[in-house]
């Protein structure tokens, strides 16, 4: 999930919106952080994105439409177009002519894709104030092993849920 | 029919000796949401009095929907809901009596949508003026101003005085009523990560120009920070618009137009850079008061285009 | 639209209704005024050979107050209370707000002297004396006829006034401010067609005196002259109506061109522009050293300038008529001219100051930002009350003094002493300046505020007559008794306004 910078003031600009899809009842948590760095179209595709890849969206499930999300989110009904057009470039989504917007099969598989990219270029900014504070390789890898450990404690079948 | 809703080209407006506007341009599209930024002070007012004809320009050309406000204010007025910043109403009506005030004035008005959108904005229509709160009296200005189904919105700083849950509600009636239903609306506001998730498009007034129109998420695409070497400045192509620069120890953070285009040069060189998004008020920030043009002598290559 | 009938009225209704809910408490509290001083007076009115003076010197003031306290409501309220923003920004000509509620006003100043008349003439039926006749102005007069006189010319008298009011006063940012403007324009044309009259009465020139006589049909209540006229020649009668008429539609047009045509600029505007300019005037002197410097000074600013303005008026006219008046080159005369103009314009200066001492301070906002401050209220009222007394006794003491010594002291008579006359004289304006803001207090409403004084000041004097006629007949003591019920009536309003600042009572609406 993306966060912006945490020294935002204004942490109280956050909504939460719980969305339910209609045909299949199910509840899409997003969080949308205003003023942070990250534009609201790439928090929208991330948040589906990492939905698809936990599974918490099922292929075939269908998505709130361009024009009720736009208003749960209180977000530009552009933006949400966008967002949805973006993730069906991206294979994640598809659009069914009259139907509406529904998670596509491989949606898992390329929502990887998807976040590899980013997830890449948070750890390299990660590695880089690491390095700069004088880390060496084996320290990096030790944190990262570390970091690791802890979700184990916290969710102990953390790495089967997402296999 | 043409396709702006507003478009203003080189506006003058001074009052006595100083000067608020100095050739003020930019042009709003049909069925936009378009945020009007700047800071306070700057003229965003006294532009919206100038939309609809209640403050005459000094020069320069502006036209509403096709017309001139100067020429035509009545028609003008007709055609666009307004709501003013900090709009006093009389105070002795109800809200309901208002409704039917204002009512006969709008060659369009529809009496059942007013009635509607009260009940939508929670407006208590059998309460007096003067005893409705802050947000009471913006919604309630805010029906008025859309009640006859005008094809702009303008409205002036309507976040002024709501809360946070009031300003989610009214965001939401904003991209329901409004965008939805394909209307054009421009409106002002200080609330720069309340405009993000709204608006298209936004324009940033900045001592009586506006120094950059664009769409929001191509403004947060192409306007970014690169932290770099500090001589590597001068590698820089000398077009790239750079609008604000802090010294960093031996690095420097620059803000610069065109991102993009900066990255693949700096890349092409291989410089070593940074690149950190910036949130809609930074990237104000770095408009309105960053030192764009570079003072010292070491960035003299670099050039404020 | 066809699904709203019952809501679709027409701009010309909606107007009307807006302004007929502002007007409609004027309009009765103007009319019970007029009712409640005309019962007190009730003899007056009544008998037969009073009642021409009795009815003209109650509706002369009734016209000059309803007219100017109407008219600048009319000019100054819509930017007072800060709704003009929104009348403006309506699709409507601003004629047509500016007409309708000039038309209301009009309505609401002439219906208190319709029903007025009215009920005089009741009370006359039920007394079985309609069909006598009464000596009025040099002239006989059946009742009825009279009666109808007067009300037209009380009526028209009105409605004139209340136009030139509005007018002059138009765009102001108050209707205190464009009251003021309003009545120092309208005395202004009144006493530059007073020393017209003077000079050309001196040159004995029949010509230039219909020529007078035309100006004043065309001046602010000048329509009174119109009917006075009327027996005498049919054409001239005419000329002098068409005149009025031209003239006050000549007013009119300009009172609707200038309608709400004002300029509101945006506040907040320019914030490094105006700090930059603050710093240039002395406004960034050292703190006020103490509460009491710090109202004084606000309250010097606030009275001071309707107070200089008066002023300034009071010497312009006055040189102006001593320009004139070279050949006669009597400086006595000047004395008792300046001395007299003084005195009128000190009686509404005072009233309207009176009002306006608290006029800004309990407007809703600010009345909150300042009741928030760790001030005394007391003080407060206490230093505004003698600051704002002590401008006016500053500025039209001097000119009476100034006229006095002018005048070689005729102004003064040799019995009661000097200082009880001084003493008298004042106290009836510190009483006037009193009133107007104890009621101002309670009401908030100028208008309301501006008949309560004047029903109270008529009942006053009444009942100081009464005591000092009835109650101590044969004692002779008609100076202190004056001296003494006014003072305690002055101790009474002043006490009234002090609990109501402090308290904070008031209607709010």
């Amino acid at each position: 999930m993306s966060h912006g910078p945490i020294d935002s003031p204004r942490d109280n600009c956050y909504s939460s919106v719980v969305t339910w899809c209609n045909s299949l009842v199910k509840v899409m948590i997003l969080r949308i952080e205003k003023g942070s760095a990250v534009p609201i179209s790439r928090q929208i595709g991330g948040q589906i994105a990492t939905l698809c890849a936990s599974g918490k969206l099922q292929p075939g499930e269908r998505l709130p439409s361009v024009r009720e999300l736009a208003r749960e989110l209180a977000v530009n009904q552009n933006t949400i177009l966008r967002v949805y057009e973006r993730l069906v470039h991206d294979g994640l989504l598809e659009m069914r002519h009259g139907q509406g917007t529904f998670v596509t099969d491989g949606a898992r598989a390329n929502s990887l894709v998807f976040h590899r990219q980013r997830l890449l270029e948070e750890l390299r900014q990660l590695t880089r104030q690491g390095v700069a504070l004088g880390l060496s390789s084996e320290q990096l890898h030790e944190l990262l092993a570390e970091a690791l450990d802890q979700l184990r404690e916290i969710a102990p079948n953390l790495e089967e849920t997402s296999q | 029919m043409n396709d702006l809703a507003i478009e203003i080209h080189s506006v003058q407006k001074s009052f006595g000796k100083s000067e608020v506007l100095r050739g003020m341009s930019f042009q709003v599209e049909r069925g936009q949401t378009f945020a009007f930024l700047g800071r306070n002070g700057e003229g965003k007012t006294t532009t919206i009095r100038m939309l609809l004809g209640l403050l005459n320009r000094d020069s320069g050309m502006l036209r509403v929907l096709g017309r001139d406000p100067a020429v035509e204010p009545l028609a003008v007025r007709a055609q666009v809901g307004y709501l003013a910043e900090d709009q006093t109403m009389y105070g002795w009506m109800r809200a309901g009596e208002i409704l039917r005030f204002v009512a006969p004035f709008y060659p369009t008005w529809d009496h059942e949508l007013a009635l509607k959108y009260a009940n939508d904005f929670e407006v208590p229509l059998q309460m007096k003026i003067k005893h409705l709160s802050k947000g009471q009296n913006v919604r309630l200005g805010l029906v008025l101003a859309l009640a006859h189904r005008p094809e702009l919105v303008i409205l002036d700083d309507p976040a002024l005085g709501l809360d946070p849950i009031m300003r989610k509600q009214f965001n939401r009636d904003l991209i329901t009523h409004l965008q939805g239903e394909g209307r054009t609306v421009f409106y002002s506001s200080h609330l720069l990560y309340e405009v993000e998730p709204v608006a298209d498009e936004v324009a940033i007034l900045d001592e009586g120009r506006i120094v950059r129109q664009s769409g929001t998420e191509q403004l947060r695409a192409d306007v970014k920070q690169i932290t770099l070497p500090s001589d590597a400045i001068l590698a820089l192509n000398k077009k790239v618009k750079i609008l604000d620069q802090r010294p960093d120890g031996n690095e420097v953070a620059i803000t610069v137009e065109g991102a993009e285009s900066v990255v693949e040069q700096l890349r092409c060189e291989s410089v070593e850079h940074r690149v950190t998004d910036l949130n809609l008020d930074e990237i104000f920030e770095a408009y309105v008061m960053g030192q764009g043009a570079p003072e010292i002598g070491k960035f003299a290559g670099v050039a404020k285009s | 639209m066809k699904t709203n009938q019952q809501a679709m009225r027409s701009v010309w209704h909606s107007l009307l209704w807006k302004e007929w809910h502002e007007h409609k408490w004027k309009l009765v509290s103007l009319t019970a005024m007029l009712l409640a001083v005309a019962s007190l007076f009730r003899n007056d009115v009544a008998t037969i050979d009073s009642s021409g003076v009795a009815l003209t010197s109650l509706l002369i003031p009734y016209s000059l107050l309803a007219g100017v306290f109407l008219g600048m409501s009319t000019a100054g309220r819509e930017s007072g209370r800060g709704t003009l923003p929104f009348l403006q920004s309506l699709p409507a000509p601003m004629w047509k707000p500016g007409i309708s509620k000039l038309g209301v006003a009009i309505f609401a100043a002439v219906l208190p002297v319709l029903v007025f008349v009215g009920v005089v003439y009741f009370w006359r039926l039920g007394g079985g004396e309609n069909l006598e006749t009464t000596n009025f102005n040099g002239k006989s007069w059946q009742i009825t006829e009279l009666l109808l006189a007067i009300t037209t010319a009380s009526a028209l008298s009105v409605s004139s006034l209340l136009l030139w009011v509005a007018t002059a006063g138009g765009n102001r940012s108050d209707e205190i401010c464009a009251g003021a403007i309003g009545f120092l324009v309208i005395s202004s044309v009144w006493l530059a067609l007073g020393l017209s009259a003077n000079q050309v009465d001196k040159l004995h020139l029949e010509t230039l005196e219909h020529g007078v006589e035309l100006l004043i049909a065309a001046a602010p209540g000048g329509a009174v002259v119109a009917w006075q006229n009327k027996s005498e020649n049919e054409y001239w009668y005419l000329l002098l109506v068409a005149t009025g008429v031209i003239s006050h539609s000549f007013v009119l047009a300009w009172y609707l061109r200038r309608f709400g045509k004002v300029v509101t600029r945006p506040n907040r505007f320019g914030g490094n522009v105006s700090a930059l300019t603050l710093s240039k005037n002395q406004q960034l002197g050292p703190p006020m050293r103490s509460q009491f410097t710090a109202i004084a000074w606000k309250q010097i600013r606030e009275t001071g300038p309707l107070a200089l303005m008066a002023l300034g008026g009071i010497i312009a006219i006055t040189t102006v008529a001593w320009f004139f008046d070279k050949e006669g080159a009597d400086v006595r005369e000047i004395g008792v001219l300046l001395g007299s103009i003084t005195l009128s314009v000190c009686f509404f200066v005072t009233f309207v100051t009176g009002i306006g001492v608290f006029f800004e301070d309990l407007k809703p906002g600010v009345d909150d930002f300042w009741r928030s401050k760790p001030v005394n209220y007391s003080l407060w009222f206490g230093v505004k009350f003698v600051v704002g007394a002590s401008v006016l006794v500053a500025a039209f003491g001097t000119l009476m003094l100034l006229a006095n010594w002018l005048s070689g002291s005729v102004l003064i008579s040799r019995e009661p002493h000097p200082l009880v006359q001084v003493a008298t004289l004042g106290l009836i304006f510190l009483w006037i300046y009193t009133l107007a803001m104890a009621t101002y207090c309670l009401l908030r409403q100028p208008i309301y505020a501006a008949c309560l004084t004047f029903g109270l000041l008529c009942s006053g004097v009444y009942v100081i007559s009464w005591i000092d006629n009835y109650l101590l007949r044969g004692f002779d003591l008609h100076w202190s008794v004056w001296l003494v019920s006014m003072l305690f009536f002055q101790v009474c309003a002043t006490v009234v306004a002090w609990r109501a600042v402090r308290n904070d009572w008031g209607w709010k609406g």
